[in-house]
């Protein structure tokens, strides 16, 4: 949890805030629309040239209504999507979805491997550090927009150092 | 007498049902013989014909992907570099070919950009439709290319998601799932060229 995200909360629904909870240390910070919160955006630095990579974030809503993600946008991708990514018989499959749905009471985690949203025709290849700003479209109306983080994929990174607990 | 259990259980396994997980103990057992695999010639990604008959003596890692690929592929890419990492000089024993299962986007050009940011000895394979079924077959892997006219994506392609192990004579001695760990994988590689059978 080393995210240190900058957010811009898009005031399209009754009230959007951004809410900064200083504790110890890490910073966090939400953006959010009641009942929606979205926080700890992320977007995967891509390999090479690529000009697509996905998106990943962690929706939360505390609504007693079933909310679900109907489209995404990002700034400097010419398009953004909403993905699924699933393993079967160790067969990875991916495809596109018409929704996502952010059950009441509940979260939504888009992360590799699973849900994600994914960036086509990047104007430039984001690195590592960059911020993108993302915005996820609801499907009451509302939409939130989150300057996500770019970072290198961390699961090499995580795998390794388990193996150094062993 | 357990450690050749789990090789017999591992190498049963492999045979007969095509089961993946072998995770090799820390014994002196020598790693299992997989039914799958075999020589193949495909493009690399510097233009030029290679033949896995070149890599004799080098541990040699192989696995199926694409380089529009979002996730696993730069993920087990990037595992991979990790592997390297932790071996240390062993490294130069080790050679890993990353093979194109989407040959219409992936030109020796693309392949060769996308491996470019990884710190890993890797040469990314590519060829016509027939060259790479035909390997894809001989590993026993599998993919499944899905229109998607409304995406921009246009196709989408699902992929086996193994990593195989061959050994300096070329034979497939490991076939890791996704999940395997740096260690395992590590560990798998040491086996290997600690083996002289």
């Amino acid at each position: 949890m080393n995210t240190q995200i900058a957010v811009r909360a898009t005031l399209v629904a009754a009230t959007a805030v951004v809410i900064m909870t200083a504790g110890t240390t890490p910073i966090a910070v939400v953006a959010q629309s009641a009942p929606l919160t979205v926080h700890d955006a992320w977007v995967r630095e891509p390999a090479g040239d690529r000009k697509i990579t996905a998106a990943f974030a962690i929706v939360e809503n505390s609504g007693a209504v079933q909310r679900a993600i109907v489209s995404a946008t990002a700034e400097g991708a010419e398009k953004a999507e909403l993905h699924e990514m699933k393993m079967v018989e160790s067969m990875m499959q991916m495809r596109p979805v018409q929704r996502i749905d952010v059950p009441a009471h509940g979260k939504v985690e888009l992360k590799p491997g699973g849900l994600h949203v994914m960036l086509f025709g990047l104007q430039k290849t984001p690195r590592a550090g960059d911020t993108i700003n993302l915005t996820l479209k609801f499907d009451d109306g509302t939409s939130l927009s989150i300057a996500a983080q770019v970072r290198k994929g961390d699961d090499a990174k995580n795998q390794e150092s388990q193996g150094r607990d062993r | 007498m357990k450690l050749r259990t789990t090789a017999s259980v591992c190498l049963l396994a492999a045979a007969i049902a095509g089961a993946v997980a072998c995770t090799r103990g820390s014994g002196a057992e020598p790693p299992p013989f997989l039914s799958i695999g075999g020589d193949f010639s495909l493009l690399g990604h510097d233009g030029t014909r290679f033949e896995l008959t070149s890599l004799r003596g080098k541990v040699v890692l192989v696995f199926f992907g694409y380089s529009s690929c979002p996730d696993a592929c730069p993920t087990t890419l990037s595992k991979l570099a990790a592997v390297s990492r932790r071996l240390g000089n062993d490294r130069e024993r080790v050679k890993t070919l990353y093979i194109s299962v989407d040959p219409e986007r992936d030109t020796p050009d693309v392949l060769k950009a996308d491996l470019a940011s990884f710190d890993l000895d890797a040469l990314g394979l590519t060829g016509t439709k027939a060259e790479i079924d035909k390997v894809v077959a001989l590993f026993g892997a599998a993919y499944e290319i899905t229109p998607t006219p409304d995406s921009a994506a246009k196709y989408t392609v699902a992929h086996t998601t193994w990593l195989y192990a061959l050994d300096p004579k070329g034979r497939t001695r490991f076939r890791f799932r996704y999940e395997a760990t740096v260690d395992e994988i590590v560990d798998g590689i040491r086996a290997i060229l600690g083996d002289n059978t």
